[in-house]
């Protein structure tokens, strides 16, 4: 294959690099996107639609590009939906066509346009339904979608930036520019976000001229005095969705998925200035392949240097038709005509649409007035046209290869829309623009309706200004930039050519989507005729287009089918993010180990380094059990358990929630917040405590330790720290402000090793300091000493959790790892957490599994603990009627009636005579190695009474087992191992 | 841990007894003591420029290494039954964010200019994880809560590594 | 929604903050004590224009506040510290 001859455009380089399409390899040039090397190397067919398969080709030349999606790279690494319009390519690129098979040209489920009534809109509701979706649902399932998922996401960093700035302007077009340098010369913050790899917009085909300079002159200088003024601009960055005043921009450099930033800006105020995007003409195949917008033919010569086809139409409903075709034809490319949808004397006499018009009609170029296209021939492409005249007479066929299409141009109003913003329509572009701007965000440009280039300065200069003034800076904007480029359109509606009832089934609105006219009339016919239900109905102007081709074209249709005007009809909302954003740029750093923050406890190395298996509880790292032990956490649950009570073992239990509350107040404040009184507890005491939520149910419970007459440490369970931590404050803050208690927060200040079992107590008065031997000695259950133990502070409190003797040691983190060494040394084995569920399930202790949010003291056991008169939060309402009602749960002991089968937590609790109806749960169940036996705690409602038998029915696991309740205390009863 | 670099670096510096000092209100009713950050975001220095007392939280101070003069206006403070001084050695883990591109590391979790606009310190949550955060000569200073710091120092490494690549 | 001015922080982000609950709009007036209490916990009436709230600025200095919002613009009227003395 030769070379073919360099292009000249002004993003392209002249070196060549080549890629791969669909299998084949071509050539481009630096700077080319895949869409225009594509149609350099004459490839038209880039796809294949979503619901018929239809052949499709490139619609336009950015991001209202509906048609052109490719996937790049290969599996695991795949990246779909990637618009060609945008994509740059680099040397070896591989892209594919989505959406067929086995190929783009051949496709098999093409044979899907033969049943196309069976498609339209809605079907899924009205078809498919005998003998069952089911039946169906697999196949369509795999048809239907955009791309495929990659296998693997290894994709690099995502960078974020966090920037605030006075003024934030979303494109840098003339109206944004203008807007910029009226702010920054006030004297403000700005920072401009541009989607494009270049700034200037439309100044880039503008032949005019601003303050005496062309176009292009001006541009530089402007970028020169902004960069000077200390204003920010970013290339490549989108403003993709207004998160509640702070805006996400999203940076893309190349158009793929690779070296991302995401902006997070909060601007004091707002222009945006993003321009308006052309919107096409509907009529029969307007989806065949060389069926384009006009500015996009437009911007593949100027930008790339490529034609988009040989023998060009050009189908519009205003004036700039006539310049474009001018420039076209200077291009290289043969216009065959021009239809003009508007009369003879649309044209003002002596304009310069007038004028071009003429010469044009000299140069041999048709020019209908009055005329439409009615449809595109061709199968595979464009090859020629049927245009007829609006006010009768006979269709003629004119031979082309591209028909170029411009039915005017819609404000891109997504940004401000999502803040709610309202809309009004605009007769002289037939859209929609910005009704008020809404705190300080303003409309600016083409994006408020001005399309010509010396108003479009003129708004933007305004706009910059009063934001400006927003955000209080106090300078002078300075004089608005004076222009003069291409005359006003003097634009006449016109969205759909005419067309018999049969054949609207090929005219499409939403390419992406498959949406025709056909679909709006059977959603019309259905009683969906508010705009917003038809979108949803029809599924017109959803997915990463989001209407930008389709939406505001979509409701002009619309309103002619009904008979309305477009403004009562209105249009729908479009739904951030603005453009298509990987997961993987919204993760952020949230990705692998670090989707969820980890909190480590001091000893977490030691655990590591010595067969730890960490396992995530809540926030913190905690060990599970230690590998030495056993192959599998059930068996090394066991054994390390078995050891706890034989011998003895340490655990690690710095994460147990810990607040010290001080002051002259703290008693009263903790009488307050728990059930039984803190107020008559001895210094050196530690109590079991527990509190209640406002409606009554037991929130948490814990040891609460008075340190001092005015200090007390109050624990709290391990996942709920900082939740506790909350509610103390709340409470703080809600009763006793001004009075004297404080909450501190102390979890991390306490490493807490507890050591449990028969030798415990031995191993302790080897290892601490000689100081300890007597106060070690003295405490009795429930008493807590504090002193000191290699020169930092030592606090051993005696409790048990695991109905063993024990000791709870609360030392500083920097002391936890030596001191958790010497007591390995002296005999105790590490346990994990698995083991102390063992244990303190076969002793009956309560975790979160039965304080579970929906149980009162009274369903737990603990009446004894509710004394009348203490009138603590949420005493008020356990009084209640329904919590003594005989349904209400009561926590019961559960035994296997064969002394053998597993049952597990969840599993439903029922009696012979009513199997289905569950009595209450399994909470808890563990294999006991004491009693050699599954245990079990459970939820049981209180009128079935101990000894009763009943079956523990698990039916999502696949097993029912007889089991009789026993008393939910297991093991030593009378606890005499805990406090002998 | 350090993490060294020529444009940003994060060094842990060593420290012994940190206290938290939390007063009964906030605003404080009557005349604040002498020497007391009173003021919402206000920290004292001492002569050689290190924070001593940092007033992060209504109505809290965190005094890390506190000085026999500060151990005695926190006494004092709780005599005079301003607030009640807590002994936190351990909670908190001191490091220094250095270099040119300081202020860049830390845009990558807040906006460090809003967020110390009008203040000297301010308690944040960088990377999801909770920090008291000071400006210094040097660029920032932070103190974070000590279990998340494993997790922080590996985000905040990732991030530096990357702006080291701009 | 947008940002909400801690009294002690400042001006902070909306994900600073941990919205708790809405105070009921009405109190109402029964004989019964827990049955006021009933009420206070469950029946709740909503007024578009105005909600009372508290909220924690968990993720910066933890005060909790008083917010004073129009659920209908979400705009945020006022906000203060939370306080009070015992009931």
């Amino acid at each position: 294959m030769s070379t073919p001859p360099l292009r000249r455009g002004t993003r392209i380089g002249t070196q060549w690099l080549s890629f791969r399409f669909d299998g084949r390899s071509y050539p481009a040039q630096a700077g080319d996107t895949a869409a225009s090397a594509l149609l350099a190397n004459g490839v038209r067919l880039m796809g294949r639609s979503v619901k018929y398969r239809r052949r499709r080709g490139l619609l336009g030349a950015g991001p209202e590009e509906p048609n052109a999606l490719f996937n790049v790279g290969e599996q695991p690494q795949l990246i779909p939906n990637v618009q060609a319009t945008l994509l740059l390519l680099r040397e070896g690129m591989s892209l594919a066509s989505q959406n067929r098979w086995p190929s783009l040209r051949v496709d098999l489920a093409s044979l899907l346009q033969a049943g196309g009534g069976l498609f339209s809109a809605g079907f899924y509701y009205k078809t498919f339904i005998w003998p069952s979706w089911r039946t169906y649902e697999s196949l369509i399932r795999r048809l239907a979608g955009l791309g495929a998922a990659p296998l693997d996401c290894a994709l690099p960093h995502v960078a974020i930036e966090h920037l605030a700035c006075d003024v934030l302007v979303t494109g840098a077009g003339p109206a944004g520019l203008a807007a910029a340098r009226a702010a920054a010369r006030a004297g403000a913050r700005v920072v401009i976000c541009e989607s494009e790899p270049v700034c200037g917009g439309e100044l880039e085909f503008e032949g005019g001229h601003i303050d005496g300079q062309t176009a292009a002159a001006w541009l530089v200088r402007t970028l020169a005095e902004l960069e000077s003024l200390g204003a920010r601009i970013l290339t490549s960055t989108t403003v993709i969705t207004d998160n509640g005043g702070e805006f996400i921009a999203h940076a893309e450099p190349g158009g793929l998925p690779g070296h991302n930033t995401m902006y997070r800006i909060r601007p004091r105020a707002m222009v945006l200035a993003a321009g308006a995007l052309e919107r096409p003409i509907v009529f029969c195949n307007n989806d065949r392949p060389g069926v384009m917008l006009l500015g996009a033919a437009e911007r593949y010569l100027t930008r790339y240097g490529t034609q988009v086809g040989r023998e060009l139409v050009l189908f519009a409903n205003h004036d700039r038709v006539y310049a474009s075709a001018q420039r076209l034809a200077a291009g290289g490319m043969a216009v065959r005509a021009i239809v003009d949808t508007r009369g003879a004397d649309a044209l003002m006499t002596g304009s310069a649409a007038h004028v071009l018009r003429d010469s044009l009609v000299a140069a041999g170029v048709e020019c209908l007035a009055a005329h439409a296209v009615i449809s595109a021939n061709g199968g595979s492409g464009v090859r020629a046209v049927r245009v007829a005249p609006l006010h009768g007479g006979p269709p003629r066929k004119i031979r082309c290869d591209t028909i170029l299409v411009s039915g005017g141009w819609s404000p891109a109003l997504h940004g401000g829309f999502h803040g709610g913003a309202a809309r009004a329509y605009a007769p002289p572009l037939d859209s929609f623009v910005a009704a008020t701007s809404t705190e300080t965000r303003r409309h600016a440009g083409s994006a408020n309706g001005c399309l010509e280039l010396g108003a479009a300065l003129a708004d933007g200069h305004a706009a910059g200004a009063r934001a400006a003034a927003d955000a209080k800076a106090t300078g002078h904007a300075g004089v608005a930039p004076q222009g003069n480029g291409d005359p006003s359109p003097r634009l006449q509606a016109f969205a759909r050519s005419p067309a018999a009832p049969a054949a609207e089934r090929r005219q499409f609105i939403d390419l992406q989507n498959d949406v025709t006219v056909a679909d709006l009339r059977v959603a019309l016919a259905e009683g969906f005729s508010d705009i917003e239900h038809v979108k949803r109905y029809t599924t017109l102007g959803i997915g990463t287009e989001q209407g930008r081709s389709s939406a505001v074209l979509g409701a002009a249709v619309l309103a002619e089918l009904k008979g309305e005007s477009l403004a009562a009809v209105g249009v729908s909302r479009s739904r951030p993010p603005y453009q298509p954003v990987t997961l993987r740029s919204i993760a952020g750093f949230h990705v692998g180990d670090a989707v969820m923050v980890s909190r480590r406890t001091p000893l977490n190395d030691w655990h590591v380094a010595h067969g730890g298996m960490l396992e995530p509880m809540g926030l913190w790292m905690r060990p599970r059990y230690y590998s030495a032990n056993g192959a599998n956490p059930f068996d090394a649950a066991i054994a390390e358990a078995r050891q706890v009570r034989t011998a003895g073992g340490i655990v690690d239990g710095s994460t147990l929630g810990k607040l010290e509350v001080a002051g002259p107040d703290a008693a009263a404040f903790l009488d307050f917040i728990y059930l039984s009184k803190a107020s008559t507890m001895r210094v050196g005491r530690s109590k079991y405590m527990v509190n209640l939520r406002e409606d009554g149910m037991v929130l948490d419970d814990g040891l609460v330790l008075r340190l001092a007459d005015d200090r007390f440490l109050a624990t709290t369970g391990s996942g709920h720290g900082t939740h506790m931590l909350s509610h103390f404050e709340h409470y703080r803050a809600l009763h006793w402000s001004g009075r004297g208690v404080t909450v501190t927060d102390v979890t991390e200040a306490w490493a807490v090793i507890v050591a449990a079992g028969p030798r415990c107590r031995d191993a302790l008065l080897q290892v601490l300091d000689t100081a300890w031997q007597a106060p070690i000695g003295r405490l009795g259950h429930m008493d807590f000493a504090d002193g000191s133990h290699a020169g930092q502070a030592l606090r051993v409190l005696r409790a048990s959790f695991s109905g063993e003797l024990a000791f709870e040691l609360h030392c500083r983190p920097a002391g936890a790892v030596a001191l958790w060494e010497a007591l390995l040394a002296a005999g105790l084995a590490a346990y994990g957490l698995e083991a102390v569920d063992i244990l303190r399930v076969e002793k009956g202790y309560l975790t979160g599994s039965e304080l579970n949010g929906q149980t009162t003291p009274f369903d737990l056991g603990m009446a004894a603990l509710v004394k009348q008169g203490n009138d603590c939060l949420g005493r008020a309402l356990l009084d209640r009627p329904a919590f003594h009602e005989a349904t209400r749960p009561r926590l019961v002991g559960l035994r296997a009636c064969d002394g053998r089968s597993r049952f597990l937590a969840g599993a439903q609790l029922t009696t012979a005579a009513a199997p289905d109806r569950p009595q209450g749960f399994v909470t808890s169940s563990v294999y006991s190695p004491t009693l050699d036996q599954w245990l079990g705690l459970a939820l049981l409602a209180r009128n079935q009474a101990e000894g009763t038998q009943l079956m523990a029915r698990d039916p999502l696991r696949g097993s029912d087992v007889a089991v009789h309740v026993v008393a939910p205390v297991h093991f030593d009863p009378a606890s005499e191992r805990m406090k002998g | 841990m350090q993490t060294q670099s020529s444009r940003c670096s994060i060094d842990r510096q060593a420290h012994g007894r940190v206290l938290e000092f939390a007063a009964f209100s906030w605003p404080q009713p009557g005349d604040a003591m002498v020497g007391w950050p009173s003021v919402a975001g206000a920290v004292r220095r001492d002569a050689l420029n290190r924070a001593i007392l940092l007033h992060f939280a209504p109505g809290r101070v965190l005094a890390p290494d506190p000085s026999a003069a500060t151990e005695a206006l926190l006494d004092a403070a709780a005599a005079q039954g301003v607030g009640s001084g807590i002994d936190v050695t351990g909670k908190w883990e001191h490091y220094i964010i250095a270099g040119p591109d300081a202020a860049r590391l830390l845009a990558c979790a807040i906006e460090p200019g809003a967020v110390l606009e009008n203040r000297e310190c301010a308690a944040v949550t960088l990377f999801d994880c909770p920090a008291v955060i000071a400006r210094t000569h040097a660029g920032f200073e932070l103190w974070l809560q000590s279990s998340y710091s494993a997790d922080f120092l590996a985000t905040a490494e990732r991030f530096r590594a990357a702006l080291q690549r701009t | 929604m947008r940002q909400l001015p801690c009294p002690f922080c400042g001006a902070r982000e909306l994900r600073e903050f941990v919205f708790h609950k809405t105070l009921p709009a009405a109190a109402s007036a029964t004989a019964d004590a827990s049955a006021d209490e009933f009420a206070r916990t469950y029946l709740r009436v909503a007024d578009p224009q105005l909600s009372v709230e508290h909220w924690q600025h968990v993720h910066g200095c933890r005060a909790w506040l008083l917010v004073r919002r129009n659920p209908s613009t979400g705009a945020v009227l006022a906000v203060q510290m939370l306080s009070g003395t015992a009931p």
